[in-house]
């Protein structure tokens, strides 16, 4: 039996939990955390014109990745470098590692939970939009520019409000602060030259009932109801508030499961953690999705067997 | 783990509560400026307390450093379940 690796970072309480669920199962399996790579972690590629092999030595263990049938892939950007190791030679052993990490996407004939190359794509939110329109979701009215003017005549041209998105999450920009949906303001309005340097998301505001977080692994759907109108500060965004919400299993109609499967299809995706909004009407409006979206907050509150989930889709990719 | 790896774990995972810095990256004080348009739309994500724990290699699991057992084998525990939640330099997040 091929065993099953899971590529992340050594604080990834995820990864403890599925590293647990595959052991009970008697299933081989084992961690690598690239984000200790290259100081702590070796990977080596093996050419010739006879043979091509890889491995790589972590927390003591010597991996031959001919051994691995998939791969949990969730973090590759190497930070294992010495502190004094700064500027142009800091830049280039990133780099280095980098590239030699990305390899693995081709050499690897593994089943990836998910494919770098397919996440990276799937992470852009205007990509979102053209598919999530393509197989037939009702999305916001939405403009991505870095035209003030062009921002100026959407808020006039609608009766609704306009909410402000990021394409990431600016998570670099203020220490201890992350970019959330936030309305715009007429004092916000009046700052719109600055969108000429940093491009930005503006939607119309969409009337909620509620929310949904739905996590999909391969082709099983786990859906939760997440009351984020019942409290005055999540009524925008819930993320910042998680522990103040009120969360329930539900089911989604057909036609929206069968959208959804349609959207990871689209982006090669085995998984998924999909954002929507319920309208009053009882609409279904994709937002987004996160391709590493989290999911252990919403599996303790819901008791959604995700992480089970997950370690059948490694074990037994067969049966996605 | 040797004394050094333990202390870095531990500042990651500080990092970890309050949702600040990037693995490896330098930690500076914010610049305040004007000229971008995000700045204001910036704000803390969920706030949380987690236990103290360290990365076992044998294991590979984070660790209770006293007891040496599993912090994260069974998600029973919201206040332990929600740490991925805004979580900077968690693997898991949403964009």
């Amino acid at each position: 039996m091929k065993s099953i690796l899971l590529i992340t970072a050594r604080f990834d309480p995820a990864a403890d939990l599925l590293l647990a669920e595959l052991r009970r199962r008697d299933v081989p399996c084992v961690r690598w955390n690239t984000d200790h790579f290259p100081l702590d972690s070796v990977l080596t590629y093996r050419a010739s014109n006879s043979d091509f092999g890889a491995e790589f030595v972590s927390d003591g263990r010597r991996i031959d990745l001919a051994s691995i049938g998939s791969v949990w892939w969730q973090w590759d950007q190497p930070a294992g470098f010495p502190a004094e190791l700064a500027g142009e030679e800091k830049r280039f052993a990133e780099t280095e590692s980098q590239l030699a990490l990305a390899a693995l996407t081709t050499i690897g004939r593994f089943l990836w939970v998910n494919n770098p190359t397919c996440e990276r794509a799937a992470r852009s939110k205007p990509a979102q939009l053209f598919v999530a329109r393509e197989v037939g979701f009702e999305i916001p009215r939405t403009i991505v520019t870095n035209d003030p003017d062009e921002v100026r005549q959407f808020i006039a041209a609608r009766q609704t409000q306009t909410i402000y998105k990021g394409l990431s999450q600016a998570r670099d920009l203020e220490p201890g602060k992350a970019l959330f949906t936030g309305l715009l303001t007429p004092e916000r309005i009046a700052d719109l030259d600055l969108i000429r340097l940093t491009p930005g998301i503006f939607q119309e505001r969409v009337q909620k009932s509620h929310e949904l977080r739905v996590t999909v692994v391969g082709t099983r759907i786990f859906s939760a109801k997440i009351d984020s109108q019942a409290h005055a500060k999540a009524t925008l965004d819930w993320r910042p508030f998680l522990q103040d919400l009120e969360y329930e299993v539900v089911d989604l109609p057909r036609e929206v499961e069968a959208k959804i499967l349609a959207f990871m299809k689209t982006f090669g995706l085995i998984y998924g953690a999909f954002d929507f909004i319920v309208t009053p009407e009882g609409r279904y409006v994709f937002l987004e999705v996160n391709p590493s979206g989290q999911y252990m907050w919403v599996e303790c509150a819901t008791g959604l067997e995700i992480t089970m989930a997950l370690a059948d889709a490694l074990s037994e990719p067969c049966r996605i | 783990m040797n004394t050094k790896d333990v202390s870095a774990n531990l500042v990651r995972l500080l990092l970890g509560v309050v949702g600040a810095g990037t693995v490896g990256a330098t930690f500076e004080p914010a610049q305040a400026s004007n000229d971008i348009f995000a700045r204001p739309f910036l704000n803390k994500g969920a706030e949380m307390t987690i236990p103290a724990m360290v990365y076992d290699p044998a294991l590979q699991m984070m660790v209770d450093p006293v007891t040496r057992a599993p912090v994260y084998e069974k998600n029973k525990d919201m206040q332990l379940a929600k740490v991925t939640a805004g979580c900077k330099d968690c693997p898991k997040y949403d964009e």
